[in-house]
């Protein structure tokens, strides 16, 4: 009886032991203690897929418009006239772009690393561990950066003039300058471990207006790229991280249809503006002055 | 008055400024007007026939008056190759995959760019808000505004699902800042001849 309760418990003690070691079974595989002349195999067969789809659009427009005009210098009707001298006018514009996206990818770790081990088998007995493993991944990266840079300047300088002077003076109209500077700086990251650096191409231009300076960095499957510091202006970034988990695409199709696209500046808003700018710059310095002397 | 009319020839290059400033609005108003004429037509013909029990046809133009709407529509279909849909930059495009335009079982979708001229003007369409859809068999549907929303570009089931529905119509473009969003708006059939 108390051979059979031994028994008992013997077995009730291991069918749990069986449960709990047959998680690991999977990762660790072992055959130990067999007869002769037994044919013992263990084959690890592991299979990964992974697919990553990274889609990025990024639309970046600038547009700025500069007007400047020096007034008029006259000098008229006197003796003796002194000088009249009309003051300068300058505007100016600074745009900068600096746009970095940055897709990561991270390849899985390898397939099944765990212990295998045939031992204690008998004579003349067939042996056999096979590991396979296969690792599957694509990566989409799909990019579509738009950036346009719209500038348009009018600088009108003032009239001088010096009549009916028994003695007259001299008359200087001001200068009427406008000048601008865009810098664009683009780098995009796809891959890797990497990620796109804070900085940007842009930082290293020369200070001042005039200079367009611009710098763009592609980095495909590495680690990061290379730029200066940041600076001011306007900064977009898009970081998108791919989710290794995929997910189910329904009807067959990737994707619904990508009608993302925008216009840059209209074309006749852009006619209107410089209709408008040329009306005033036309009215102050034909008409107006007509005006006076009627 | 009297000092600008003095000027005479000098006013002219102001007035042909004001000339070129009104051409947009001229514009404009002019392809209102033909807009309503075309709705007040397909109105018409909607009254006038009887409703008959099955129509369909391929939808070959999109009217919307409230919002000044009037395009051709083309036929595109997916290509599994490019994994992306065709689309035409300055009209409206039928997914041929999808139901014909039809009134009695699955809904239509018609997408387009989210431009100007083409399909931004959807995102401010109201409540109730009508639109005609002409086939190439020359049916004309009307159908009223129900509703939209914003998915994932990657929500596709949203496709198959339409199959599933009665029949209506779904127009498709693109939101948010960096289109990150398509933006379904869902229309009802209201009558068709």
């Amino acid at each position: 009886m108390l051979r059979r309760l031994s028994k008992l418990l013997t077995v009730a003690g291991f069918v749990p032991a069986l449960f709990i070691s047959a998680a690991p079974i999977a990762l660790a595989d072992s055959i130990t203690t067999t007869g002769a002349d037994s044919s013992n195999t263990i084959n690890n067969n592991s299979y990964t897929n992974t697919s990553v789809s990274n889609d990025n659009d990024v639309y970046v427009s600038n547009t700025s418009f500069q007007y400047s005009s020096s007034g008029n210098a006259t000098v008229s009707g006197n003796t003796s006239g002194g000088d009249a001298t009309s003051g300068d006018a300058s505007a100016s514009n600074s745009t900068t772009t600096s746009l970095s996206i940055t897709n990561l990818a991270t390849m899985p770790s390898g397939g099944q690393s765990g212990d295998n081990s045939i031992s204690n088998t008998g004579f003349d007995s067939s042996n056999t561990i096979n590991n396979n493993t296969s690792l599957h991944m694509s990566i989409d990266n799909d990019n579509n950066v738009s950036v346009k840079n719209f500038n348009f300047q009018v600088a009108l300088s003032g009239n001088a003039k010096s009549k009916n002077n028994t003695q007259g003076g001299s008359a200087t109209s001001g200068n009427a300058s406008t000048s601008n500077s865009t810098c664009t700086s683009i780098q995009i990251t796809n891959g890797g471990s990497g990620s796109a650096s804070g900085s940007n191409a842009c930082n290293n231009g020369e200070s001042g207006g005039g200079q367009g300076g611009g710098g763009g960095g592609g980095n495909n499957g590495g680690t990061s790229g290379q730029n200066g510091g940041g600076g001011g202006g306007q900064v977009l970034g898009a970081n998108t991280i791919a989710s290794l988990s995929g997910g189910g695409l329904g009807a067959g199709f990737a994707t619904l249809p990508n009608t993302g696209l925008r216009e840059g500046v209209n074309n006749w808003l852009v006619i209107s503006v410089l209709t408008v700018a040329a009306s005033i710059g036309y009215w102050s310095k034909v008409i107006a002055p007509r005006l006076k002397n009627i | 008055m009297r000092r600008l009319l003095s000027l005479k020839w000098r006013l002219l290059p102001l007035a042909a400024a004001a000339i070129i400033l009104c051409i947009p609005l001229a514009e404009n108003a002019w392809t209102r007007h033909q807009i309503s004429d075309a709705a007040q037509a397909a109105q018409f013909k909607l009254a006038s026939k009887p409703k008959t029990a099955r129509l369909q046809g391929t939808p070959n133009r999109i009217l919307i008056p409230s919002l000044n709407i009037d395009l051709p529509v083309v036929s595109q279909s997916y290509s599994p190759a490019l994994k992306s849909w065709p689309v035409s930059p300055a009209t409206a495009n039928y997914a041929t995959e999808t139901a014909l335009i039809n009134n009695i079982h699955g809904q239509t979708l018609i997408y387009g760019h989210d431009i100007r001229s083409v399909f931004e003007p959807l995102l401010g369409l109201q409540p109730n808000a009508v639109l005609y859809v002409y086939t190439d068999n020359g049916h004309v549907f009307k159908y009223t505004y129900a509703g939209a929303r914003n998915v994932s570009p990657r929500q596709t089931t949203i496709v198959a699902d339409m199959a599933k529905q009665p029949a209506g119509l779904n127009l498709i473009t693109c939101d948010g800042a960096y289109f990150q969003y398509r933006h379904v708006m869902n229309f009802k059939l209201v009558k068709a001849v």
